[in-house]
């Protein structure tokens, strides 16, 4: 192409943007000595919420110029800043459509791609999470927090970082360098009374300055054009129902969505743990556990979800799942692309076989632990999936019971 | 004078429409024009075609946004001023002007394809625009249709000269890749 047919091709540019280039963006410019002041001032209330933040406001502008400071940190230091005590298994996530995308989400690059969910808990919205993946550079991962979630405690002493002067953010972001040359970005602000974020992404040293220089655009997006950005306004598509129940044995076996398919009886000796009936958009379940010394049973139902379907297995694939055929330490000897489906095959309950179940049956001699025999796998009933988990329960019993359920189930 | 009423002047051509325009964009139409030209004369001379050019134009044209409608014409013929100077004094070009660093996005050899239209190429760039930030966008604009210096612009966009130029320069890199993408053989 010659580069004079690019050039005349620029005249016929669209009005909007010969429009959109003429605005621009208000700056107030902060005397060096009353910046100062007002790093040092936050410096001694960097462990105090800011207080209200003006409803308009203008920041000091170029963001390209403003200096992040990477608090060096140990994994050690990381674990004690960690802050969160969330029962996470109380929540449940809503993929963001594509206009709370363009709400929440930072304004993306060329070839960049935005994806999102909305975690909900029992009293409403507690964080968004958000996504950036551009095909050159690694995951940049963006989470607002509603400020009732509690979040990272700043209490050792890490640097911040002032930016966008006065009425700005300030940012503490701390790197943990691994010894694989990986290095862990993480940076937290407070963007308002309401929201606070969280930016995190593992990067190699090759792209460490490239990813750096993304987040900076990422802050300096919301501070400059998002400071009054709400998130409490996010619902949820349904109504909450998220519980987590224990319940009896007979409850179990008389729960109206799973109970045909939960354990009738308990092996010899074994004692109940707990039995958890847990309703949950995503992963609503009924799953026991008994044990007996050092020996356990676990049973869970669940619906099959599309995410199980690559698992699902037949009689002559034995190659994903008969443990014989991979020596310990499996790490080693499964071939990468069957992991997933040799540690945990779903079979059909048509199809099942005690043979079959006994593929998956294998012995460890651990110091101190008992000599059972250990077995994981799933069974699928229509579109209910039993995933069984023992050790010290015979191959025989199990496969017993589990074509009992199917003869119920026929009932 | 409103927009409406130069243009109304223009379709009962009546030459006080020259007047007027000059009076409202003449000073904007001649930045345009200096920018690609640098040069006092040259760039009156292509303000005053440009009032020409829209004399002969409208009717049966009527502009949407007059302005950007001067605009244009003020950039195209300046480009062909800038061009016929520049086949005159060929190795000898003001390497300074934007458009030299466009290079960067195309080859500059004949295309096996010469189907292509400055208009449709535009086309694309507007598609590939939309990809940008308003920043970015606000930047390529400026260098590229207004030919402005990367210093003006910084100034304007509160930029050190030298993040300008990278932003440009990142710009042209994904200009090029999304012309590759689009099909285009650069």
């Amino acid at each position: 192409m010659n580069k004079d047919l690019l050039i005349s091709a620029c005249s016929y540019i669209d009005d909007c943007y010969l429009e959109k280039c003429e605005k621009r963006k208000r700056k107030i410019v902060i005397p060096s000595i009353l910046a100062s002041a007002v790093a040092v001032l936050l410096l001694f209330t960097i462990f105090s919420k800011p207080q209200n933040i003006p409803p308009s406001i203008s920041v000091l502008y170029p963001a390209e110029l403003w200096e992040i400071t990477y608090n060096q940190i140990t994994s050690t230091t990381a674990d004690g800043a960690l802050k969160n005590g969330r029962e996470y298994y109380m929540l449940y996530g809503e993929a963001l459509t594509e206009s709370s995308l363009n709400q929440y989400a930072p304004e993306i690059n060329h070839d960049e791609q935005c994806n999102g969910a909305a975690i909900f808990g029992p009293v409403g919205l507690e964080w968004i999470d958000l996504s950036l993946t551009e095909s050159h550079l690694p995951k940049i991962q963006i989470r607002l927090l509603h400020k009732n979630v509690p979040n990272r405690c700043f209490a050792d002493g890490f640097e911040p970082s002032q930016l966008g002067g006065e009425n700005g953010v300030s940012v503490v972001a701390t790197e943990e360098h691994f010894e694989t040359n990986m290095i862990n970005l993480s940076l937290d602000f407070w963007l308002n009374d309401e929201v606070y974020i969280t930016i995190n992404s593992l990067v190699g040293q090759k792209q460490e300055d490239e990813v750096k220089s993304r987040i900076k655009d990422i802050i300096a997006y919301y501070v400059m054009e998002r400071r009054n950005l709400s998130i409490k306004t996010l619902q949820a598509k349904e109504p909450y129902m998220v519980q987590r129940n224990a319940i009896s044995f007979y409850d179990a076996q008389n729960d109206t969505v799973y109970g045909n398919l939960f354990l009738k009886t308990i092996p010899d000796g074994f004692q109940e743990e707990s039995i958890i009936r847990y309703i949950h958009p995503e992963q609503d379940s009924l799953s026991g556990l008994w044990t007996k010394g050092l020996d356990q049973l676990s049973w869970r139902v669940a619906p099959l979800r599309e995410a199980d379907e690559s698992r699902l297995v037949s009689k002559n694939e034995t190659e994903k799942y008969d443990l014989s055929r991979y020596p310990i330490p499996r790490a080693e000897s499964v071939p990468d692309e069957l992991r997933e489906v040799v540690e945990n095959p779903i079979f059909n309950i048509r199809d099942l076989t005690l043979d079959m179940i006994k593929k998956r049956a294998y012995r460890v001699r651990d110091a101190g632990d008992t000599n059972g025999e250990r077995m994981h796998f799933s069974v699928l009933y229509v579109d209910n999936v039993v995933e069984v988990s023992t050790k010290g329960v015979s191959p025989e019993w199990i496969y017993e019971q589990l074509k009992e359920l199917q003869e119920t189930k026929k009932e | 004078m409103t927009d409406t009423k130069i243009i109304e002047l223009y379709w009962n051509r009546q030459e006080s429409a020259i007047t007027e325009s000059n009076l409202k964009y003449g000073t904007y139409c001649h930045t345009i024009a200096y920018n690609i030209l640098q040069q006092q004369e040259d760039s009156d001379e292509c303000v005053s075609d440009t009032w020409l050019r829209a004399w002969k134009e409208i009717p049966p044209t009527r502009p949407q946004r007059l302005k950007y409608y001067f605009a244009r014409i003020t950039r195209n013929l300046a480009l062909d001023s800038y061009r016929a100077k520049h086949a005159q004094k060929r190795g000898g070009a003001n390497a300074d002007l934007p458009f030299d660093e466009l290079r960067d996005c195309v080859s500059d050899e004949k295309s096996i394809d010469d189907s292509i239209t400055a208009q449709e190429l535009g086309q694309a760039i507007n598609r590939f625009l939309k990809t940008l930030s308003q920043r970015e966008a606000a930047l390529f604009v400026r260098r590229y249709f207004y030919a402005e210096t990367v210093l003006s612009i910084a100034k304007r966009h509160h930029l050190s000269e030298n993040n300008t130029a990278v932003i440009l320069s990142r710009t042209r890199q994904k200009l090029k890749e999304f012309l590759l993408k689009e099909g285009y053989e650069l």
